[in-house]
C-alpha cells in the first residue's frame, strides 16, 4: 500500500468518524427513495449544525526571540468566532488517479469574528473609564484592531468546489463561484464601547430590521462581494525536499471571471463599487513556505 | 505525498525527542543568541507573474438630465512581474518575504522583511474615465473614444541587496485606536519610470507607435520611509456636519528622492536631473475618505 493509499483510507475514516458524529442530523430515506439508487458507489456527508457554534479563542503564538528585547515575539487572537446554522454537503469518491472531496451543497450561513487581538490577555479585567487603567490593560485592549462579520454567504448551486489528492501525491484546491454566489462583508473598528456594551446596529441584510444576523458597531466599513463565474484552477499544495530544507510549495493556478465589492459603505455612506476582472496568472508563479 | 507524509512524521518524531531530551538541553552563549532573528514565524519565497485585466472603482451619480449614471475610472490590464529579467520556475529569483507577529515598543502586530527584489515589474497598460471598460486586449481610439489617460510603467525595481519592511500594529499601549502602518524602503531603491500618452491611431498599447508620447525617467528613493495611522471614526465638524469615514493620519513621511535620465519624446538627449532632499510631511497631516 503506497502512502496515498494510506493517506485516503485515512480520510475515509476520518470522514466516517465525522459523519457519525453527526449522524442524529441524517434522515432516513424511504424505500422508494432507495429504488432509486441504481449502484453508485461514494459517499456522501451532510453536516448539519442548529444555533450557533461558538469558538472562544483561536490564537497563533510567535515566539520571538531577540536579545536586545526591542522587539518581542507576539500573539494574534481570533475572539468569539461564531459560525450560525450551517447546513452543507460533501461528496467523496476515488478514482484510479485520484481521490475527490467535493462540496455537494450549501444553505445560506452567517459567520463573524468578535475581535482580532494582538498580543490578547485573557486574565486581565476590561477598561474601566472611571477607575485608573494599568499599561498592561491598555495593551491589551488596545491591541484590538475590530470585529469581521461575513452575513449571507450565499453559494449557487452550480458552485463547483473541490479538493483532489492524485497519485502523483499533489493537493489540489479548484472553485467555480457562478454569479448568484456573494457574501456581505462588514469590518467595525470599535465593535464594543469601554463598558463592553455594543453601541451601534447596522442593517447589513438590507432588509429593514437589524435584529436578526446583523451586526453591531460604532465605526464600520462593508461591502457585498459578489462572484460572477469566478473561477480559480488548480491550485496545488505539496511537500518538498526534507529536513531543514524542507518547504511547502504552493503553485497558482489559472482565474477566470470577477470578484466585485459592491456599495462599499463607511459608516452608512457609500464611497461607491469597486472590483476586479480577468485576472491571469502565469503557470511560474509559486510561493514557498517554510519556518524560520 | 512520499515527501509531504515524511515531513510529518519526522517533525512529529523530533517533537518528541526534543520533549524527551528537553532535560539535556544546554545553554546557548550570547554570541550565538546574537545571531537568532526569531524562534518562529514564516519565510515565503514569493515568484508571481500575472494580469488582472481590469481593476475599476465606480461611483453613482445624475447627468444633466437628472438621469441615474454610473461613472467608472477604469486601471486595465494591470501587470506584476517579480523577475522581469527570467522567465521559468528554475531561473526566476523570487522575493523573499519574512514574517513575524511582534511586539515592539507600545506597539504590536504584523511585521514582514521584504528583500531580494531585483527586477520587480509593474504595469499599467492604461487608465481611462468612462473608457473601454473590457478586460481583454486594449482597442484603438478609431473603435470608441478611450477616454485615456495613458499608462504607466514601473520597471526594474531593485532594492540593491536592502530590505524592505512593511509593518501592520495595533496602536497598544499608546492608548490611540486604529491601526498602525509602517513602511521602510531599502536605503536605496531604484526603478524605471515611464509614462506613455497613447495617440490616435495606436492599436497595440505594447508596441510604441510614433503618435505616442512619453515621459520616462531613473527614480531613486534615498531612506524613505511612511508611518501612516489608519482608523475609521465619527465625527461633526464645527458646521455640524458629519465628517467621519476612513481616516489616513501621517505619523512620519520623509526622504530623498533623485529623478534622473529624465526623457520626453524621440528626443536624443536628457533632460538631466530633478533632486527633492529632505522630503518631509507634516505630522498630523491627514486624508479622510467618506460617502456623501
Amino acid at each position: 500500500m503506497n502512502m496515498t493509499s494510506k493517506f485516503v483510507k485515512l480520510l475515509s475514516t476520518l470522514l466516517v468518524l465525522f459523519a457519525a458524529k453527526f449522524s442524529y442530523a441524517l434522515t432516513p430515506l424511504v424505500d422508494d427513495a432507495l429504488s432509486d439508487v441504481s449502484g453508485q458507489s461514494g459517499l456522501t456527508v451532510e453536516m448539519n449544525t442548529h444555533g450557533t457554534t461558538t469558538i472562544d479563542e483561536f490564537r497563533y503564538t510567535d515566539e520571538n526571540l531577540d536579545p536586545d528585547e526591542l522587539i518581542k515575539g507576539g500573539s494574534l487572537s481570533l475572539r468569539d468566532i461564531k459560525l450560525y446554522s450551517t447546513k452543507f454537503s460533501v461528496d467523496f469518491d476515488v478514482t484510479a488517479t485520484e481521490a475527490i472531496l467535493k462540496l455537494n451543497s450549501f444553505s445560506v450561513t452567517d459567520m463573524s469574528f468578535g475581535a482580532i487581538q494582538f498580543n490578547y490577555d485573557p486574565t486581565l479585567a476590561k477598561i474601566n473609564p472611571l477607575v485608573l487603567s494599568s499599561e498592561a490593560q491598555k495593551k491589551s485592549h488596545y491591541g484590538g484592531v475590530g470585529a469581521l462579520y461575513v452575513n449571507d454567504f450565499t453559494i449557487h448551486k452550480d458552485a463547483g468546489i473541490s479538493f483532489k489528492i492524485n497519485t502523483a501525491g499533489d493537493f489540489l484546491f479548484n472553485t467555480l463561484l457562478p454569479a448568484g454566489s456573494f457574501f456581505y462583508l462588514t469590518y467595525t473598528d470599535d465593535d464594543y464601547d469601554a463598558n463592553g456594551d455594543s453601541t451601534f446596529a447596522f442593517d447589513t441584510n438590507g432588509d429593514g430590521e437589524t435584529s436578526t444576523d446583523d451586526i453591531v458597531g460604532k465605526n464600520y466599513i462593508s461591502a457585498k462581494v459578489v462572484f460572477d463565474d469566478f473561477n480559480i484552477k488548480d491550485i496545488t499544495f505539496s511537500g518538498k525536499e526534507d529536513g531543514a530544507g524542507a518547504y511547502l510549495e504552493v503553485t497558482l493556478g489559472d482565474t477566470d471571471g470577477a470578484i466585485a465589492f459592491n456599495d462599499i459603505n463607511i459608516n452608512g455612506k457609500v464611497i461607491g463599487s469597486a472590483g476586479l476582472e480577468n485576472i491571469k496568472t502565469d503557470p511560474v508563479s509559486y510561493l514557498h513556505i517554510r519556518g524560520h | 505525498m512520499m515527501k509531504n507524509t515524511k515531513s510529518i512524521f519526522i517533525l512529529a518524531m523530533s517533537l518528541l525527542v526534543a520533549t524527551n531530551s528537553a532535560s539535556a538541553m544546554q545553554s546557548i552563549d550570547e554570541d550565538t543568541l546574537r545571531d537568532l532573528t526569531g524562534q518562529s514565524g514564516v519565510d515565503i519565497d514569493i515568484n508571481f507573474k500575472g494580469t488582472v485585466g481590469r481593476i475599476y472603482f465606480s461611483t453613482k451619480g445624475k447627468d444633466i438630465s437628472n438621469n441615474d449614471v454610473t461613472n467608472t475610472l477604469n486601471f486595465r490590464n494591470f501587470s506584476i512581474d517579480t523577475d522581469g529579467t527570467n522567465h521559468g520556475a528554475n531561473s526566476d529569483r523570487a522575493i523573499k518575504v519574512k514574517l513575524d507577529l511582534v511586539e515592539k515598543g507600545l506597539k504590536s502586530g504584523l511585521a514582514a522583511v521584504i528583500t531580494n527584489i531585483n527586477d520587480l515589474d509593474l504595469k499599467f497598460e492604461q487608465f481611462n474615465v468612462n473608457g473601454d471598460s473590457g478586460s481583454g486586449a486594449i482597442a484603438g481610439e478609431a473603435g470608441s473614444p478611450m477616454h485615456s489617460y495613458g499608462g504607466l510603467s514601473l520597471l526594474n525595481i531593485n532594492d540593491h541587496n536592502g530590505e524592505t519592511n512593511v509593518n501592520f500594529f495595533a496602536r497598544g499601549k499608546s492608548g490611540k485606536e486604529g491601526m498602525q502602518m509602517e513602511i521602510q524602503l531599502p536605503k536605496l531603491l531604484t526603478l524605471n519610470l515611464k509614462y506613455t500618452d497613447y495617440g490616435s491611431d495606436n492599436t497595440n498599447n505594447n508596441t510604441t507607435k510614433d503618435d505616442d508620447f512619453s515621459f520616462s525617467g531613473d527614480l531613486a528613493l534615498n531612506n524613505f520611509t511612511v508611518e501612516n495611522s489608519i482608523d475609521l471614526i465619527t465625527g461633526k465638524n464645527a458646521k455640524g456636519e458629519d465628517v467621519g469615514g476612513l481616516h489616513i493620519g501621517v505619523i512620519t513621511q520623509t526622504g530623498d528622492i533623485t529623478l534622473s535620465n529624465m526623457k520626453a519624446g524621440s528626443q536624443a538627449g536628457t533632460m538631466g536631473r530633478m533632486v527633492i532632499n529632505g522630503y518631509r510631511m507634516t505630522p498630523e497631516s491627514y486624508l479622510t475618505i467618506q460617502g456623501k
